[in-house]
């Protein structure tokens, strides 16, 4: 074999781990975990002050156009289903790949259930591991997460997994994540419209605590020392749901270990001033979401929370430099006003809709897995 | 039980084999040109020892050494020590051909001792051994290969799949020339081995899915949805296999060896005996010069020739001599596929049958054509409608392949005769595990193999279309390349939510 061989070899091998590499991203399945990944991924470096880490709770619950339209503060939710607290540390790193944000935010739901109970379904590992971009970090994370009996193989390389959604490439929608960056258009945010009425549990007088399980508190060691390392605040949050006692006494313990650290803890189940949300019309799924109405409460209650307790910057009227080619694909303006433009919109239609539901007792039904 | 799924088509596989290419090629540059042939000695062991339930590595070892052992003797006895000679023969036959039958024979009967199947490539390295010391015996080969050479020629891991079944005199002696790194011999290789999974990943397993629908128990299909379930297990079988052996030959090709061809066009075949001269290849050959060619040599067909000769005179002695012996190889080839009776009769005796038939009324029907229809026995009209023919009857055979027994066989062929109405199950063809959107998959991806395979024949003699294409620009071949790439990385049946690909001439 020649040199001239040799390097026609090269670039076919070269040529073809882009292709597979971008094929992946296009033919993972596509869903709003994918569209809030691609959205972090475009989002221009540096710009974003709050990274929400953490499960299902996040992103209906936290509306982060109204917090930006409200505070001028950006948070980005990096959560997923059932997200196994085990990837945590491993998402903040990919975070400060293109973020400094000042404050983590990390939704502990998670850290009081069994590892075990959340790898039942694979999807709770995915969605953290198919979501990432190939890197390094994102190698040892299936490693963290992965173990020899899940056929890691399909974890490391998922188009393994994924190359059976061939049909879904004549998709518009899927072509775009080639390179896995594409805006947001709701920065992370589900406006959710169902209704799932709840009885609202008083937690507020347990006291005492309950270890959390082992693997989970090895996690929020990690995460402590992630924090340390990157030099973040962290605040660890329990957002408003229908919390049983079991829960709040592993909450409480959690919170030990927190302020131990020097860190902050809140649970919004247990705050005297809290939110006061309608738990019969503000719940998605009888306690365990909120949907637009309870987002909405939730959110305007945690800016004012946000910026009693930390120093964050308001970027009102400051516009974003995404380059010409940005600017090329997704037009000028501040992304995050459009995106609260599209969330107004969307929550007035999301009010309508709830209250109608309400009205007629269409209560949520959950979908079959 | 150390075992690990190392199917040619899984990652792991390719993982191991590109580790390998890569000790095999630069591993004698540090070495001085030595070692080459001890990494592939080490790669079959540890091949074996993973992908072949570990122990079991002790049978092909055994038979390995055996053979050796044999070899070596009988080099060293003088051809006219006759008694000493067969000694050799009779035990090394004990010993390789006694395995091979107490497995078949216990793999029929469903006995796996201390939960043990047969060990892996059992017939193909028995074969191959035992055909190098009966070519040393009838001193068509010399011998004389080491002991390394002789585990490797047996062990040789990609044969150890699904063959094929090599002659040492061809194929020993690479293992002591030095291969450096040719580019295009490496690319060939690499290209044959994508054809071998296109083959095996986007048609064969598609093809399995009607298949395992059609002969279901108690699917009750009727009419010409078996044929269809027939005809699609004719080619799943056919792109499993010569897939199987695209992916052999390629990964040989790859390292700078050399194999024998296994396919050519088998379902082009006008006769049953031009089909066995077309489909695995390098059984039909073994078989007749190891079963067939002695058998007629022996004492007692010559004999009974003579018998035979004397009673119904010179033509018809022979011939009613020879079918004896068919009978003898084609039992053979039967039990070689497997104990049950199924594949005695479906590979073995049915295709006797055929081949017997047809000579027996050849000069009839030769008559009929030219004297009474005045039809050119060599017209293409008549080629084309002996192609059919013998395809059907291929089929017949397939069906006993693949029931699930002799008796499921005989059932489905009485419920697909042709007055038998086809009932269309609930869906038609849509509910035969496949989509519309799968069968269009299918049957674009059966014009792709089609055209390629007519193409290659067409231009066999300038190195097939994989030169045709190397001749083309670069543009324009990679294009065709990274097209099948990932026409396969795509539409391939692998990973999670797929069953394993497997070969189905693994089992034998």
């Amino acid at each position: 074999m020649n040199r001239s061989q040799a390097c026609r070899a090269g670039i076919f091998i070269l040529l073809f781990i882009l292709l597979t590499t971008g094929l992946t991203y296009i033919l993972r399945t596509n869903g709003d975990v994918k569209d809030r990944f691609t959205g972090f991924y475009s989002e221009p470096a540096d710009s974003i002050d709050v990274v929400a880490i953490g499960s299902s709770p996040v992103y209906p619950c936290i509306a982060t156009p109204l917090l930006y339209h409200d505070t001028g503060i950006r948070l980005y939710p990096l959560s997923t289903n059932m997200q196994r607290p085990v990837a945590a540390p491993y998402l903040m790193r990919e975070v400060r790949k293109t973020q400094h944000p000042q404050l983590f935010i990390v939704e502990i739901r998670m850290f009081a259930a069994a590892d075990e109970d959340l790898r039942s379904n694979m999807a709770h590992t995915r969605g953290v591991t198919d979501n990432l971009r190939y890197s390094l970090n994102r190698i040892r994370t299936v490693r963290a997460m992965v173990g020899p009996e899940d056929d890691p193989l399909s974890y490391y390389l998922d188009i393994f997994k994924y190359h059976s959604n061939w049909k879904t490439l004549v998709l518009v929608k899927q072509l775009r994540d080639v390179f896995y960056v594409w805006p947001d258009d709701l920065k992370g945010y589900v406006t959710q419209d169902c209704v799932g009425p709840c009885e609202p549990a008083d937690v507020s007088g347990i006291c005492e605590s309950e270890p959390i399980p082992e693997e989970q508190e090895e996690a929020l060691t990690a995460v402590f020392r992630e924090l340390e390392k990157g030099g973040e605040k962290g605040l660890f949050l329990v957002l408003p749901y229908a919390e049983d006692e079991k829960s709040a006494r592993r909450f409480n313990y959690i919170r030990e270990l927190v302020e131990a650290r020097g860190y902050d803890f809140l649970d919004m189940n247990r705050v005297s001033d809290g939110p006061v949300l309608d738990y019969e019309l503000e719940f998605n799924d009888y306690g365990n979401h909120t949907n637009a109405l309870g987002a909405a409460r939730v959110t305007a209650w945690l800016e004012g929370w946000l910026k009693e307790h930390y120093d964050l910057p308001d970027h009102r009227g400051v516009q974003q430099d995404r380059g010409p080619i940005g600017a090329l694909l997704w037009g000028g303006g501040d992304s995050w006003e459009k995106a609260y433009e599209q969330y107004a919109a969307e929550y007035a239609a999301a009010a309508d809709t709830i209250r109608d539901r309400y009205e007629r007792q269409e209560f949520y039904v959950a979908e079959e897995e | 039980m150390l075992s690990w799924s190392m199917e040619l088509t899984s990652f792991r596989f390719l993982c191991f084999f590109a580790l390998l290419l890569f000790l095999w090629y630069f591993l004698p540059v540090l070495t001085g040109g030595r070692g080459q042939r001890m990494v592939l000695l080490a790669a079959s062991l540890l091949y074996y020892l993973f992908a072949g339930n570990g122990l079991l590595i002790l049978f092909p070892l055994t038979s390995a050494l055996a053979t050796f052992w044999c070899v070596r003797g009988i080099t060293k006895t003088e051809k006219t020590d006759t008694r000493r000679r067969r000694g050799f023969l009779i035990f090394l036959m004990v010993v390789l051909l006694g395995s091979l039958v107490a497995f078949k024979v216990m793999g029929y009967f469903g006995i796996r001792p201390g939960g043990y199947g047969a060990p892996l490539g059992l017939s193909f390295y028995t074969f191959i051994l035992l055909g190098y010391f009966l070519d040393v015996y009838n001193g068509i080969d010399e011998g004389g290969v080491d002991l390394a050479g002789t585990v490797l020629g047996g062990m040789y891991f990609p044969l150890m799949t699904s063959g094929p079944i090599v002659r040492f005199k061809d194929f020993a002696g690479q293992f002591s020339l030095r291969h450096r790194l040719q580019y295009d011999a490496l690319v060939f290789g690499l290209q044959r081995m994508l054809w071998g999974f296109f083959k095996q990943l986007v048609i064969s397993q598609r093809l399995g899915k009607i298949v395992d629908t059609v002969y279901a128990a108690g699917s009750g299909y009727t009419g010409w949805y078996i044929w269809l379930g027939t005809v699609c297990f004719a080619f799943q079988l056919y792109t499993n296999f010569s897939g199987c052996m695209d992916i052999v030959l390629g990964l040989s090709e790859a390292l700078g060896l050399s194999l024998p061809e296994n396919f050519r066009l088998p379902f082009l075949s006008r006769t049953i005996s031009e089909y066995w001269r077309r489909w695995h290849i390098t059984l039909g050959t073994w078989m007749r010069d190891m079963v067939f060619y002695p058998l007629l040599r022996s004492r007692f067909f010559m004999e009974q020739g003579k018998r035979l000769t004397a009673r119904f005179g010179k033509k018809t002695g022979k011939k009613l001599n020879t079918w004896g012996a068919m009978f003898v190889l084609w039992l053979s080839v039967g039990f070689w596929h497997g104990g049950a009776l199924k594949y005695v009769i479906g590979s073995g005796l049915l295709h006797w049958l055929y081949i017997v038939v047809g000579e027996a009324t050849q000069p009839f029907f030769t008559k009929l054509l030219s004297e009474r229809l005045h039809l050119d026995p060599k017209s293409r009209f008549l080629d084309a409608l002996r192609v059919i023919r013998t395809f059907f009857l291929v089929c017949v055979g397939f069906v006993f392949f693949r029931a699930d027994s002799t008796g499921h066989a005989c059932l489905l062929l009485f419920r697909a005769l042709p007055w038998k109405t086809a009932v269309p199950p609930d869906g038609g063809l849509f509910a035969m595990g496949l989509g519309w959107i799968e069968w269009g998959v299918l049957l674009i991806s059966l014009v792709i193999l089609i055209a390629v395979e007519l193409i290659n024949e067409k231009h066999s003699d300038g190195g097939g279309i994989r030169n045709r294409i190397a001749a083309m620009p670069i543009a324009i071949r990679w294009l065709l390349w990274f097209a099948l790439l990932f026409y396969v990385v795509l539409l391939g049946e692998y990973g999670p939510g797929y069953s394993a690909a497997e070969f189905i001439y693994r089992g034998f």
